[in-house]
């Protein structure tokens, strides 16, 4: 069964529609990536979800239910931008949060477990505002899964946290999934995206352009992409034929073409010395940058 | 319901824990100690410096007496070694009229600015006539009343005589005519009844200024103080959830309902608190001056009821506009016409109080926002309106409570998740009446 299931959803903010005729459905024990450039319609899913908002048309299942509030108790919410009391002392906020979600169990010493896991047992009877960014991240994520929810929606659960932090989270989000929830995080982090998530969505002006598996969205996009190690710069390679864009990470350029990848690498032999020549299918990143690259008109408008 | 408890019980541990609070707790008491204290202080702190004041006579015979009357009076208030002094001397200074009056009269008020003399009064020639000139009295401290107010009371006993002794009226008489002129006072009393057991005629009371005024004016005040101090709050905490992004999260766990109707019974749970310790405290002290009577258990109730609807009403507009607003600011500036709204008993008070029943009166304590306040005082007074006005008012203000509530919580739903610019009351309105 499905953990969401959602069916020609629409929602308009006046004469904006913000989602357009959306349908999805996320399996149980998934980690879905939610991605698309901001003001896409990705928060506004998520909110109706959540039943936070309404769509104007369309349905929405959740875990199961088919009137969303209901399984309000059974999913956690952390939004993109945190929410927490800034006077409020760090265990007196976890305990209110689980309350809300009417947590069961020994909430108390589920709270401990998580404060002593997350390395907060020292901030544990602080008030918030003592925090730093990374350890406020943390308590946030504790209050999104103390009542450990069946479903979680994490949107940019990563966003400025160090690698350390990063990595504890990473491992509890991975936790989550073993534990039998669905995961739904939004990122724009494409490599996070591309290493966690079993399924990813991307939304693009309120609609679907993308729904599968990693394998499956780069397929669709072929193997017109070529990574190389050369000599020369970047530039270069741009006046060679067959050449369509070019991405420069420094060491490694990344090359979409449009003709025959032998030639180019005849060409390429041609110019410069190459370290490296490896055939591949297209980054999420380039395939997000393909979708919602502004056309030329954008541009100029 | 539990999660709207939650959310109560979050809101009403904040705000008791919070410094306003306490400082708001302790305010009023603090304010009457510190009140009564002055009072005190006053009454054992008796004024007792020498007040100087010049006599400019143009009838050449009143200066003299004054002086002599004032020595009088410096006796009488003066201390001694078995009495403590009761008011500081005046000091008179004849001038003589060996100048110019406008020169003379600046001269006397150099040496006021120059703090040689505290006043001056001018006697004209013709004071003792019917229609003769005012005396003139020149001083830089118009806000002290005791030697000015001295002056008018001997001036007023010396002309009179003077004018008795202008058409001839002996002293015999004069004194006669004194004794016949006593004042008229009244006693104010309540009205009579029947002794139910003896069936006797039961003596009316004397009005007890106690009962019929203060408490009634305590009573109504302490709701409004009470209002006034809880409500705005809301404003606050919903502005912080909002601009804090918290609102979103405790919208992931409740419906924007709940969360509002937490927030009014978390207010109302603190009102409680300040209104139960007040009037605990108020009961006590009148059971110590045996006046237990003086507030009744059925003011008490309407009080308590219409304290609920207060916080209700005011409560939920507050919250709808900290939901609509996204910064301090417009939050103030939205604020300021319900804070009109919510002075405005205050500003009828001493109308109501003149005549507690008459149209007005009636009319406003009928008008819901101003009920709390203006019903109350009114049931507080004796003889209170007829059952069917405070009746009235509770079915008017509730409808108007729970149609406030609705509207609140139409503009809360859309407000709190709003980010960018504060909404305008426009666009509240169309939210109130969007489906």
């Amino acid at each position: 069964m499905d953990a969401i299931r959602i069916a020609g959803v629409t929602k308009n903010f006046g004469e904006l529609r913000a989602v357009d005729g959306l349908s999805l459905a996320v399996p149980r024990g998934s980690i879905y990536g939610f991605i698309g450039p901001n003001g896409s319609g990705k928060t506004t899913t998520l909110r109706m979800i959540m039943s936070i908002l309404r769509p104007d048309t369309g349905d929405i299942d959740v875990l199961g239910e088919h009137n969303p509030p209901a399984a309000k108790d059974r999913v956690g919410y952390l939004p993109e931008e945190r929410g927490l009391y800034k006077k409020m002392k760090v265990r007196r906020l976890l305990r209110y949060y689980g309350q809300l979600k009417n947590a069961d169990g020994d909430l108390e010493s589920r709270i401990n477990e998580w404060i002593d896991r997350m390395s907060l047992t020292d901030w544990a009877d602080k008030p918030v505002e003592t925090l730093s960014k990374g350890m406020s991240q943390k308590v946030q994520f504790i209050s999104t899964i103390i009542a450990e929810p069946d479903l979680v929606i994490l949107d940019e659960p990563f966003s400025g946290l160090d690698p350390v932090n990063m990595e504890v989270l990473r491992e509890a989000v991975l936790g989550l999934r073993e534990r039998g929830a669905t995961v739904i995080f939004s990122t724009h982090d494409m490599a996070v995206a591309e290493r966690m998530c079993d399924r990813i969505f991307m939304i693009y002006r309120g609609r679907k352009v993308l729904d599968g598996s990693l394998e499956e969205i780069q397929s669709e996009y072929g193997q017109d992409t070529v990574r190389v190690r050369i000599d020369a710069y970047a530039k270069m390679l741009e006046g060679l034929p067959g050449v369509e864009s070019v991405r420069d990470h420094g060491q490694v350029q990344e090359v979409r073409l449009k003709g025959e990848s032998q030639e180019f690498l005849r060409a390429l032999m041609d110019k410069t010395a190459v370290h490296h020549f490896e055939q591949t299918r297209p980054s999420l990143h380039d395939i997000f940058v393909r979708i919602a690259r502004p056309t030329e008109d954008e541009s100029e408008s | 319901m539990n999660k709207t408890l939650t959310i109560a019980r979050n809101e009403f541990l904040a705000a008791v824990r919070s410094k306003a609070f306490i400082i708001g707790l302790l305010m009023l008491p603090l304010i009457m100690l510190v009140s009564v204290g002055i009072q005190e202080f006053a009454r054992d702190h008796v004024d007792t410096q020498e007040r100087k004041f010049a006599i400019i006579d143009h009838t050449g015979k009143l200066g003299p007496i004054l002086s002599a009357a004032a020595q009088l009076r410096n006796d009488e208030v003066a201390g001694g070694p078995e009495k403590e002094a009761t008011g500081g001397p005046f000091t008179p200074e004849i001038i003589a009229l060996d100048q110019p009056l406008p020169e003379l009269r600046l001269e006397l008020s150099e040496r006021i600015r120059g703090g040689d003399l505290f006043a001056f009064i001018e006697i004209p020639v013709d004071i003792v006539d019917l229609n003769g000139t005012t005396p003139r009295y020149h001083s830089e401290e118009p806000t002290y009343r005791d030697l000015p107010k001295w002056l008018i009371q001997t001036l007023t006993v010396l002309v009179r005589e003077l004018r008795f002794e202008k058409v001839n009226i002996d002293a015999h008489t004069r004194a006669q005519f004194k004794r016949l002129d006593q004042p008229i006072s009244l006693d104010r009393l309540g009205l009579l009844e029947r002794d139910a057991l003896t069936g006797d005629i039961a003596a009316a009371r004397k009005v007890d200024k106690v009962r019929a005024f203060v408490i009634p004016i305590a009573l109504s005040v302490l709701l409004y103080m009470i209002v006034l101090t809880t409500t705005p709050q809301m404003l606050n905490t919903v502005l912080e959830e909002k601009m804090g992004r918290i609102s979103e999260v405790l919208l992931g766990s409740v419906s924007p309902f709940q969360l509002m109707l937490g927030k009014l019974l978390g207010c109302l749970w603190v009102t409680s608190i300040l209104a139960g310790l007040y009037i605990g405290c108020a009961l006590g002290v009148a059971h110590y001056h045996e006046m237990s009577d003086a507030v009744p258990l059925d003011l008490i109730a309407w009080f308590a009821l219409y304290l609920l609807l207060a916080i209700f009403f005011y409560g939920s507009i507050f919250i709808a506009i900290g939901s609509a607003c996204n910064d301090i600011k417009d939050a103030q500036a939205a604020m300021m016409p319900v804070m009109l709204v919510v002075i405005m008993p205050m500003l009828l008070l001493p109308v109501i109080l003149k005549n507690p029943n008459g149209p007005l009166a009636v009319g406003m304590s009928l008008f819901p926002p101003a009920t709390p306040t203006l019903m109350t005082l009114r049931i507080a007074l004796q003889p209170g309106p007829p059952l069917w006005q405070p009746l009235l008012a509770l079915v008017l203000t509730t409808a108007t409570t729970i149609g406030c509530i609705w509207a609140a919580g139409k503009i809360f739903r859309t407000g709190i998740l709003m980010q960018g610019k504060s909404a305008t009351f426009r666009e509240m309105l169309r939210w109130v009446f969007t489906k």
